[in-house]
């Protein structure tokens, strides 16, 4: 045979033996189906037509466990929290077509218009970083897993995202509630499904939020999105010793943490904001008891030593701090504490009032008059 | 599939997130990375493993790609090193119509003892005889010239190419190729 032939065999007979995974490989990374969700004019050819190699039919494939998720090293670890925003607009003024309003927050900020089926209709960018990431695409007519899926392409290329600054804020807004929902708990899985495929520990996380023209003015103001302008909101409805003017000082993942920890988001999460900046919580008490005079002998920690303590993240004057609370020997100590240093910044005490012993430590004798 | 016609803008649509590009670009190059791994690997299940795990990596990582004119190069080279860590790491999978034992002996070639046929081969009418041909190049090929044979003929990549894909100099490939 001649090599041309021998070539032209091997050739065909691989090609023939060469499986199609092709339906299995679109599952797990969270493909649209190719019906309903065509790619719009300008984004995408249609896909090649079968060529020769795979005219047999698609055998149907055995489905891999769920558990064979492939960790890929080849992109630094980065840890992103995406927090899906997808807004609805109220048709009124606005063009009739936008159906929800999508953003995404990480320190860029930009913000999908899309239609009913979720198609992006305009892009637009927040702020300067957001028009640095907008600046290598085109979205139009792409639906916005896609699109959304680009944008932190962008954002993990160019160095926003890393494994200290993961946390990305999604919001939905709309008028349709029940719809907006559903984009956005979809949008959440198939961006964590795309992170994680690319070995990017994100956390996912899904807030609704409610049209309002005091939110929209506000957001204007500040320069800042309206996903963000309702979390700041939010954070303030559930507590009123933060300061509008302190949370507005935080980074977007600053504020998700707050968020977290407040019990802000109710809607579909996906991991954890990264804080291996902080000290830990246990650092925390230890540095107020340790302030307070208590003692801690060695192995022991301090919430061994103390009756009751709370420690929660907190913001004051826009830095992120513990607030340690804690009880001993009678007395009530609340502190503010600097979540990166460790340092002490204000400190309280009193005595202990007596309804609040609910521990057993009902001794009168240790009642002092103030 | 000529690797020059391979489009490496298709890569730049992925990472852009562009499913359809995602689609054309497994529709173009999925002999190649089949074959390639198949010329490692001598063995279809651990193929396919590959072949699975290298276009999802492709996908993840198609936002790293730079710009060079060797997006096939690129993508082959995932799949070697895939390959080359199924191979280290022993998983092989056990067949159920044969058994592979590959041994390397000091000058890296491989001997293949026990069935020498290619695992799980399916004969589909038309084309038995091109599958002859393609057993007989596993099973008279050494290691080496297994994955030049392969790659020139699925790709039509040049001989330097493939050079620089398994890390051997041209000179090489290209005796071994006229040997095989």
């Amino acid at each position: 045979m001649t090599e041309q032939k021998i070539n032209d065999s091997i050739r065909n007979a691989i090609e023939d033996m060469t499986p199609d995974i092709l339906q299995q490989l679109e599952q797990e990374l969270g493909f649209e189906k190719e019906t309903g969700f065509e790619q719009g004019p300008g984004f995408g050819q249609e896909p090649a037509v079968a060529s020769e190699r795979n005219t047999r039919p698609v055998s149907p494939m055995p489905r891999r466990a769920g558990g064979r998720r492939r960790i890929y090293k080849r992109l630094a670890a980065v840890a992103a929290v995406l927090v899906l925003f997808i807004g609805g607009y109220a048709a009124l003024d606005r063009d009739p077509q936008v159906c929800a309003v999508v953003g995404l927050d990480v320190n860029p900020s930009v913000e999908f218009s899309v239609d009913e089926n979720a198609r992006v209709l305009s892009a637009e960018a927040v702020n300067a970083d957001g028009e640095d990431v907008l600046a290598e695409l085109d979205f139009s007519g792409s639906d916005i897993s896609v699109a959304s899926n680009a944008v932190i392409g962008v954002m993990l290329t160019k160095g926003y995202l890393s494994d200290t600054s993961n946390s990305v804020l999604v919001s939905v807004r709309g008028a349709d509630a029940d719809k907006s929902r559903a984009i956005e708990q979809k949008l959440s899985a198939d961006l964590n499904g795309y992170l994680e495929n690319a070995q990017i520990s994100a956390a996912v996380l899904g807030q609704y939020v409610e049209e309002d023209d005091e939110l929209v003015q506000f957001s204007s103001t500040h320069e800042i999105s309206e996903g963000k302008a309702w979390l700041i909101r939010e954070l303030l409805a559930k507590n009123t010793r933060m300061s509008e003017e302190s949370l507005l000082k935080l980074t977007t993942q600053e504020l998700i943490l707050l968020g977290q920890e407040k019990g802000v988001f109710r809607e579909a999460a996906y991991g954890t904001v990264d804080k291996s900046q902080y000290i830990s919580r246990e650092q925390a008490l230890e540095i107020g008891a340790k302030d307070a005079g208590i003692e801690i002998p060695e192995g022991e920690t301090a919430e061994q030593r103390v009756d009751r303590n709370s420690v929660e993240f907190d913001c004051e004057d826009g830095r992120i701090i513990y607030e340690v609370d804690f009880t001993s020997g009678g007395m009530e100590y609340e502190y503010e504490i600097d979540a990166v240093s460790g340092e002490v910044i204000t400190s309280e005490s009193e005595a202990a009032e007596a309804e609040d012993a609910g521990d057993g430590d009902d001794d009168d004798h240790d009642d002092d008059d103030d | 599939m000529n690797a020059a016609q391979l489009d490496e803008n298709l890569i730049l649509r992925i990472a852009g997130g562009d499913q359809g590009a995602f689609r054309e670009l497994y529709q173009q190059t999925s002999g190649a990375v089949y074959g390639f791994a198949l010329s490692i690997l001598k063995n279809r299940h651990d193929a396919e493993d590959v072949m699975h795990d290298a276009y999802l990596r492709t996908y993840a990582a198609a936002v790293t790609y730079e710009p060079k004119g060797k997006p096939l190069a690129w993508i082959l080279t995932i799949v070697r090193n895939l390959s080359y860590n199924k191979l280290r790491s022993g998983r092989m999978n056990a067949d159920i119509d044969a058994y592979h034992h590959l041994t390397e002996d000091g000058s890296g070639t491989t001997h293949v003892t026990g069935a020498t046929h290619i695992s799980g081969a399916v004969d589909v009418s038309g084309t038995a005889d091109d599958r002859m041909v393609l057993e007989m190049a596993m099973e008279i090929l050494d290691f080496q010239e297994r994955q030049i044979v392969i790659l020139h003929a699925l790709t039509g990549m040049k001989h330097r190419e493939i050079g620089q894909l398994l890390d051997l100099p041209t000179g090489t490939v290209l005796s071994k190729y006229n040997r095989a």
